[in-house]
């Protein structure tokens, strides 16, 4: 068997088998970018929706005005266990970690 | 290896939304993308942040990858291509993105001599020798595998390995019955 002499050159120059530290640095720019794509679809989505309403607030203003009041409060408390189940969707599947602050009032 | 331990189930599990699937993926092939853009980059802490986009990259495009046993390669491409448009942006972005480095213990030991002379050696070559040589003399690959990765003719790669060889070996000094 023949051994090329260039291959103890090639051999010191080699990465580490294992490294923790870039592992760490990877995996941290990659939770990054899933932050950031997830901002961007929630911001698209959330200025969809923003479009959509400016589009039907002719006919949704029709539609308030001649509900009856105890429809527009079912409908308030309906909005809002709605809003409170997104956000706690939000937070159930989060990931990243929220700031200590937030934590500790967890 | 088992069936789960495999780049294909690991690239499945990835692509799936598992982190540690792709944390394995980063371990099992960070060894041979980082050596490969420490010999076509000049300065070590830019090839390691090339790898770093190269991952990153492979995570963001992880459903186009065809044939996932074969995601090696695959990021080697990716590494290959990166590299070829580092040298637009390296030099502004070399202090932010190394910042990582300076908390690794040993980052600023000096590189052996041998190591040092291969940098300068393989300095003196053109970048597409440089890959060449890089993944058929270092790295093991194949001509045609080489050829793939580098998206060049199969002769124009056989052709810079040999010249690149030849080279190495006349700017290093190294006789070819050395051992």
């Amino acid at each position: 068997m023949t051994t090329d002499p260039l291959k103890a050159f090639f051999e010191a120059g080699e990465a580490p088998v294992v490294d923790q530290a870039f592992r760490a640095a990877t995996m941290q720019r990659i939770a990054q970018r899933r932050l950031h794509l997830g901002l961007a679809r929630a911001a698209l989505a959330g200025l969809v929706v923003f479009v959509a309403l400016l589009l039907l607030r002719p006919i949704l203003v029709i539609l308030v005005l001649n509900l009856p009041a105890s429809f527009g409060q079912a409908v308030l408390m309906l909005a809002a266990t709605g809003l409170l189940a997104l956000a706690g969707y939000y937070l159930a599947t989060r990931t990243v970690p929220l700031p200590a602050w937030v934590q500790r009032l967890l | 290896m088992s069936a789960h331990g495999t780049d294909a189930a690991l690239v499945a599990a990835a692509r799936a939304g598992s982190d540690n699937a792709f944390a394995r993926l980063v371990d099992r092939h960070q060894q041979a993308v980082r050596s490969f853009l420490r010999r076509v980059c000049r300065h070590e802490a830019d090839a390691d942040d090339l790898a770093q986009e190269t991952f990153l990259a492979a995570w963001t495009s992880l459903r186009t990858l065809d044939k996932p046993e074969r995601v090696r390669s695959w990021l080697f491409g990716i590494a290959w291509r990166r590299a070829q448009g580092m040298a637009r942006s390296m030099s502004r972005s070399r202090q932010r993105e190394t910042d990582w480095q300076e908390e690794r213990p040993g980052h600023d030991q000096p590189g052996t001599e041998m190591n040092i002379a291969m940098q300068q050696a393989l300095a003196q070559l053109p970048p597409d020798q440089r890959a060449a040589v890089a993944l058929c003399l270092a790295g093991d690959w194949s001509h045609a595998d080489a050829a793939q990765i580098l998206e060049m003719p199969l002769g124009t790669v056989k052709s810079h390995v040999s010249r690149g060889r030849a080279r190495l070996v006349e700017i290093l000094g190294v006789r070819e019955d050395d051992h």
